[in-house]
């Protein structure tokens, strides 16, 4: 299983990639701009795929939370 | 709806997108001649009332204008017109594009196909049915977009999903953009027939806008994570603290009048990156820091960073009144600019703060948008920086005379972090003789990096010779026409959002970063594994972010290239009458502010829009683009790419969705104000 930080490179380096197929592939070929599009999603599913992890929204909500309940405590002190 | 439910929805929407493709591609023409002849350049709106034609021309396109003159027989009067992001009005009689030619414009041709715009026969069987009809906004042309109640709600269905999954659900800012992004994509693929090849030029600029995003936002994180390494920041919460006495007048110094001063220097997030650190430094909670730089900076948005605001409304159409124009966005934006200064001092203190800082607040807010207002219709370059550095000046004054040179009575705590304050406390009580066995920041070192950014900022941006030599390695990608077959087109890109090397803010951030380096390390502060370590930060913190940049500007891109954005703003333009559009404008311009992402998304895209509709109305123009520039301003408080990379700068991005919330009511409540103002000005003028 790839870690987090391996994901967010993988599809930070599909965005790449698609970028060159797509400013590549749209005066020349057809066929690379198609994939440069399906390298788009696929590094937008990769992306979701990591913060889709269990429970990783809920942790950054939890922390927020707990961040605020702390903040709360702070103001009525 | 549980969190997992929602989750699946995205699963759904994303599988409907993938579902989309093959069937969108089965969608693309076939004969390219077809399509052609279909793609418009223009939207026209024909008020049936008083027979007046009003033609928007997209810009970067050529038309031939064939006008017949009819009080000096069929002489007929053509030629071709260049438009480069300008916009004429056409009526039955009149062609106003300065004043040049009189008679009714018969046709237009364009791109080889004759467009007929004016027949008498036409006219007398619209004054003859809709006569009595309200004027409305009515697409005239074979393709043209439809402004329909159905086409109105599907477009604001991304932005809905994006306010709903950040502030509703609390969803991380990579989720909630994805959804977002799915959402338009389904929705511009089906009901709004993008073609696929206009989905990729999307992408492509997307993906090039996202990567200079970052390239400001690395170099930032670096520099913040520098000052931070060699503890300057300490030296500078101290100076500031013995500086300024009253913590209100410092937070408004901080929050409002220093953020302004960068926004009028430079714009794109930069403010933000600069100042939520100092924010932080000053023991604000993260959200707070965030929060009160974001609307401090609103009202320098249209004449800020060399009047960039501004210039993109000149190119964008031909102002018949440019100084009175100029004129009443300074009148507006200072409603947004007192706004921020009584909210920043109600949100530090609540009442007694305010009733504390109004006068302070009332100083600083007339020397800037005062300074501001003097200077736009002349000087709109300058206007913007100028006010903020006479509001700068007034707090420097305020704070060595008057009633906040003293410390503030009682000092609220609401903003302020409890550990910080403590941790402050401890350091003052006895925590010198522990601060003094490491090596001290020199006071002048320590603002060093500030004052070098802004000087280095100054000499690079707004002295014209240098700004024009270093601007002219400019580097961008080429993208071809692209259109819809609802009538959206846009001109083929021959050096699409052009990377100035020299002049982008990344490279002055990056260079002065990497003086700083070289200077703290010879001061001894800091050494080159901090600086490995660093660099090392900066990639780590900021990677994941890479794709949630990249999906909002997608889903802004996908909205605008689809038509989403036009209809969004043309229907609300069709159902109110001329003195509810003048409350109505600036929401709109706040609207397209929070879905582009920046004031400047809104005002090239919406602005030849609002002209169309204030002409088609018989609003004056001059009111209209005030309260549109006031309104991109103040909506810019709602764009989340700026507020994530503020968050991403501090390593809080998972707060995007609270100060979304925040900035909502904030924005709210000041587009009232705003939108109030804009239809005064409308009653005074008419």
């Amino acid at each position: 299983m790839m870690n987090e930080q391996t994901l967010h490179l993988s599809a930070a380096v599909l965005m790449l990639v698609s970028f060159v197929l797509i400013v590549w592939g749209l005066g020349t070929a057809e066929w690379m701009w198609m994939t440069g599009l399906g390298c788009a999603v696929l590094a937008h599913l990769c992306a979701l795929w990591v913060n889709w992890a269990p429970g990783k929204d809920d942790e950054d909500d939890g922390a927020a939370k707990e961040k605020a309940s702390s903040e709360g405590e702070a103001a009525s002190a | 709806m549980t969190a997992p439910r929602l989750r699946a929805v995205i699963i759904i929407l994303l599988a409907a997108l993938c579902c989309t493709l093959p069937a969108a591609a089965a969608q693309q023409p076939e004969g390219g001649e077809k399509a052609e002849s279909q793609r418009l350049g223009f939207y026209s709106y024909s008020d049936t009332e008083t027979g007046r034609l009003n033609l928007a021309l997209l810009p970067g396109h050529r038309f031939m204008l064939v006008v017949q003159h009819t009080d000096g027989g069929a002489t007929g009067l053509e030629g071709w017109s260049h438009i480069e992001g300008e916009r004429l009005f056409l009526s039955s009689g009149t062609l106003d594009l300065d004043g040049v030619f009189e008679g009714p414009v018969l046709h237009l041709d364009y791109q080889g196909a004759v467009y007929p715009l004016y027949s008498e026969a036409a006219a007398a069987a619209a004054q003859g049915e809709g006569g009595g009809e309200k004027p409305g906004v009515t697409g005239a042309a074979p393709g043209a977009l439809p402004i329909t109640l159905w086409y109105w709600l599907a477009a604001t269905i991304p932005l809905a999903v994006l306010i709903f999954l950040l502030v509703g659900l609390h969803w991380s800012p990579a989720s909630a953009s994805a959804a977002s992004l799915a959402s338009a994509a389904v929705i511009a693929l089906t009901l709004y027939e993008m073609p696929l090849h206009t989905m990729a030029v999307a992408t492509g600029e997307a993906v090039w806008d996202a990567i200079f995003i970052m390239y400001i936002v690395w170099p930032a994180l670096a520099l913040y994570s520098v000052i931070k390494e060699a503890g300057a920041f300490d030296r500078i919460e101290a100076s500031l603290q013995s500086l300024v006495d009253s913590r209100l007048l410092l937070i408004l110094g901080v929050a409002w009048g220093f953020s302004a001063f960068i926004q009028g220097i430079v714009g794109e997030g930069v403010p933000l990156a600069i100042t939520i650190p100092l924010m932080l430094q000053l023991r604000v909670k993260p959200i707070y820091a965030v929060l009160l730089p974001l609307i401090g900076r609103t009202w320098g948005n249209v004449f800020g960073a060399m009047g960039e605001g501004w210039l993109l409304i000149e190119r964008a159409i031909v102002l018949p009144e440019p100084v009175m124009t100029a004129l009443y966005s300074g009148i507006l934006l200072w409603i947004p600019d007192l706004i921020a200064g009584l909210s920043i001092a109600l949100i530090y203190g609540g009442w007694k703060a305010l009733r504390r800082g109004v006068w302070a607040i009332l100083a600083i807010s007339t020397a800037h948008s005062g300074v501001q207002l003097v200077l736009a219709p002349f000087y709109p370059q300058v206007a913007g920086f100028a006010g903020a550095a006479a509001g700068l000046g007034v707090v420097f004054l305020l704070a060595r005379y008057g009633p906040y040179a003293e410390q503030d009575q009682d000092c609220p705590d609401r903003i302020f972090s409890k550990k910080n304050s403590q941790a402050a406390q401890e350091r003052e009580d006895g925590g010198n003789d522990e601060s003094n066995s490491e090596k001290e920041v020199k006071l002048w070192a320590a603002f060093a990096p500030y004052a070098g950014l802004c000087v280095l900022s100054i000499t690079v941006l707004m002295i014209p010779p240098i700004r024009d030599f270093l601007s002219q390695w400019a580097l961008g990608p080429a993208f071809p026409a692209v259109s819809t077959p609802l009538g959206i087109e846009r001109p083929a890109e021959p050096s699409y959002g052009a990377f100035q090397v020299l002049t982008h803010p990344g490279t002055l951030i990056l260079a002065v970063t990497l003086i700083t380096c070289v200077l703290y390390q010879q001061l001894g502060y800091f050494d080159h594994r901090s600086g490995l370590r660093i660099g090392r930060r900066a990639i780590d913190e900021s990677l994941p972010a890479t794709t949630p940049f990249v999906a909002l500007v997608l889903a802004a891109k996908v909205m605008e290239l689809s038509g989403m954005l036009l209809v969004l703003a043309l229907g609300i333009a069709a159902v109110t009458s001329p003195a509810a559009y003048s409350f109505a404008a600036p929401w709109i311009a706040a609207l397209g502010a929070f879905a582009t992402d920046s004031t400047s998304g809104s005002l090239v895209i919406f602005t030849p829009v609002q002209a169309t509709a204030a002409q088609a109305l018989g609003v004056p123009l001059s009111v209209i683009i005030a309260g549109h520039a006031a309104g991109a301003a103040t909506g810019n408080a709602l764009a989340a790419l700026d507020i994530l990379i503020g968050l991403l700068v501090i390593g809080k991005p998972q707060l995007l969705g609270r100060v979304l919330k925040y900035t909502a009511l904030w924005s709210l409540a000041a587009l009232t104000v705003v939108g109030t103002g804009s239809f005064l000005l409308y009653w005074i003028v008419t």
